[in-house]
């Protein structure tokens, strides 16, 4: 625990940048809306974690019935929490930039002081009521503030199904359309500005969807990097939890707070964590990028729309000083094969008591997709984890030993990170699940870091456009470092919906 | 390359194996959830198939954890 030292002395503000500036000149009626802006002005006394909690929690309630972010506001506990955080800041104590932050947690996540649903009519409820998963703990330990459990598609699988009687998530852009999943809520809470960032999971895309639908900065870290203890699983070998916030920054400073090793996830690698904050210097000279053109620019399914704003972004770092070369990811389908092969089996070894003895509790898309699973052999499992040593191999071949070395591999791949901007609610068919195209899951299989960053909106729909950055096993500060570069050059991120709560009667 | 000489299954082949693991796993499922997974089997038959690639042959599977004791 650290002593609180004066703002301008703390080592992980971040000065002068564009995040801060665009804040510092508004009103401070004006909600900040990001970690680094909020922890600003938490320490000069502008504002006080209570004051923006229960701004928060109005606004939340105020929106939930229309955007179905959360499942639970934790009205009490949160308001208690960030009383906890102030009279730290009054004692000088500062743990840290995530001090008095109110975060959207994922309702698949344990948390000791609100149920655990996993939006499922199956789930125990008593499993809910067990002590705080590691990552609300280290959360808690930063003194962030846990504001409410988040929407998510039941059990992280699956799609929104109105008969479960959990909210119906809606994207803050556009109210017919998707959010993503499942870490829907989050991604909706963050974007509509009922939080200041939050927690989703990731399986197969489920960070990177919605956080690319609702324009989002989100990030799937290395396998291994953040304990999944405490987390309902999906696909055991193939789930994160990661952050999603506005910008770069915000991920890299809570992941910062999430990654280490825990003993009670074998699946966490015991090494040190890195400086996620270090690289961020905003420049990208001597930065490779490599630009995978074959099926994640030439797929049928990519909207030109969404492929014209990765390209332009892609130019835009050219531009500033980045070397951009061509590359080919090896094994594309057979990592789709793989990832499905892994996930089904996985999935249903925790499933299959639930799916014989009470089968109709599921929501309809949920338990459809977990029958995908007994279709798989045993054989087929293992078949499918000799298949991504393979894979794992040969896209880490692509890459270069570390920023800076010698050869012609790359630090990083850019690529869209979803082929279109989010769909529209109506006419979600579970093929889609099996058969749509996916540029996120094999980043599950190779279990590479992936972050996620908005790169413009669509002219055609007003939705926004995102790509995916991909980098070396646990080597996210390269990957941060150009996320954050992109986003001083830009205000994709900045740009927000229209505050649904502000309609909503007092 | 593929180690396989591909997979062909046919209707009644997908709805005998579909039926045999529904009654392996003792999983309900209502009848329009069984034709979906009749339409499913030889696509994921197929998928498999094209994991049999020659140089996984000896390879072995990913993510082996460490053998420590659970606290």
């Amino acid at each position: 625990m650290l002593k609180r030292q004066r703002s301008v002395g703390v080592s992980w503000l971040r000065p002068g940048t564009s995040t801060c500036r665009a804040w510092l000149g508004a009103e401070v009626s004006e909600l900040p809306r990001t970690i680094a802006t909020a922890a600003e002005a938490l320490r000069d006394g502008r504002l006080s974690a209570v004051s923006l909690t229960e701004a928060l929690l109005a606004r939340a309630h105020a929106a939930n019935d229309t955007l179905g972010a959360f499942i639970h506001l934790a009205d009490e506990t949160a308001l208690a929490a960030a009383r906890r955080a102030d009279a730290d800041f009054a004692a000088g104590v500062d743990n840290g930039p995530l001090q008095g932050i109110p975060l959207a947690i994922k309702d698949i996540i344990a948390t000791e002081d609100a149920p655990t649903t996993a939006n499922s009519r199956v789930m125990n409820p008593s499993w809910g009521q067990r002590a705080d998963a590691t990552v609300m703990r280290k959360l808690r330990q930063a003194g962030a503030i846990m504001l409410g459990k988040t929407v998510l598609h039941e059990f992280a699988c699956g799609w929104p199904d109105a008969e479960t009687g959990f909210p119906m998530p809606k994207n803050p852009w556009d109210l017919t359309r998707t959010a993503g999943g499942s870490s829907s809520g989050t991604g909706i809470a963050v974007a509509a500005d009922l939080a200041i960032a939050g927690l989703g999971t990731d399986t197969g895309g489920s960070i990177r969807g919605p956080s690319a639908f609702c324009g989002l900065s989100g990030i799937k870290q290395t396998f291994g990097l953040v304990s999944k203890e405490g987390c309902v699983p999906l696909g055991y070998s193939l789930d994160h939890i990661g952050p999603m916030a506005h910008t770069v920054w915000d991920c890299a400073a809570m992941l910062q707070v999430l990654a280490g090793y825990d003993p009670k996830d074998p699946t966490t690698v015991n090494r040190p964590v890195p400086d996620m904050l270090a690289l961020m210097d905003g420049s990208l000279e001597g930065v490779r990028i490599g630009v995978p053109t074959e099926h994640f620019f030439t797929a049928p399914a990519l909207e030109p729309e969404v492929k014209q704003g990765v390209l332009d972004a892609i130019e835009a770092m050219k531009a500033a000083g980045a070397t951009v070369v061509e590359v080919t990811v090896p094994l594309v389908a057979e990592a789709q094969h793989a990832l499905w092969a892994t996930m089904g089996s996985e999935a249903l070894a925790y499933h299959q008591p639930d799916l014989r003895s009470k089968s109709e509790l599921y929501g309809r898309y949920t338990r459809e997709a977990l029958q995908v699973g007994m279709l798989y052999t045993g054989a087929d499992y293992v078949q499918a984890q000799r298949v991504r040593s393979i894979v794992k191999a040969r896209c880490l071949a692509l890459f270069r030993p570390a920023l800076g070395a010698d050869g012609d591999g790359v630090d990083v791949l850019i690529t869209p990170s979803r082929p279109t901007v989010a769909p529209l609610l109506e006419g979600y068919d579970t093929d889609f699940l099996f058969l749509g195209t996916n540029f996120s899951g094999i980043w599950n299989v190779t279990g590479q870091p992936a972050l996620c960053i908005p790169c413009g909106f669509g002219p055609s729909t007003g939705m926004p456009l995102s790509l995916q950055i991909v980098g070396r096993p646990f080597d996210e500060p390269t990957v941060f470092k150009v996320g954050d570069a992109y986003q001083r050059m830009t205000d994709w991120h900045l740009r927000k919906p229209a505050p649904v709560w502000e309609a909503q009667p007092a | 390359m593929n180690e396989s000489p591909g997979v062909t299954v046919s209707p009644e082949e997908a709805a005998t194996a579909v039926d045999a693991i529904l009654a392996r796993t003792e999983i309900p499922v209502s009848p329009a959830e069984r034709e979906r997974l009749i339409r499913f089997y030889p696509l994921v038959r197929d998928w498999m198939e094209q994991l049999r690639m020659v140089e996984a042959r000896y390879e072995e599977p990913v993510l082996i954890y460490p053998a420590a004791p659970h606290d």
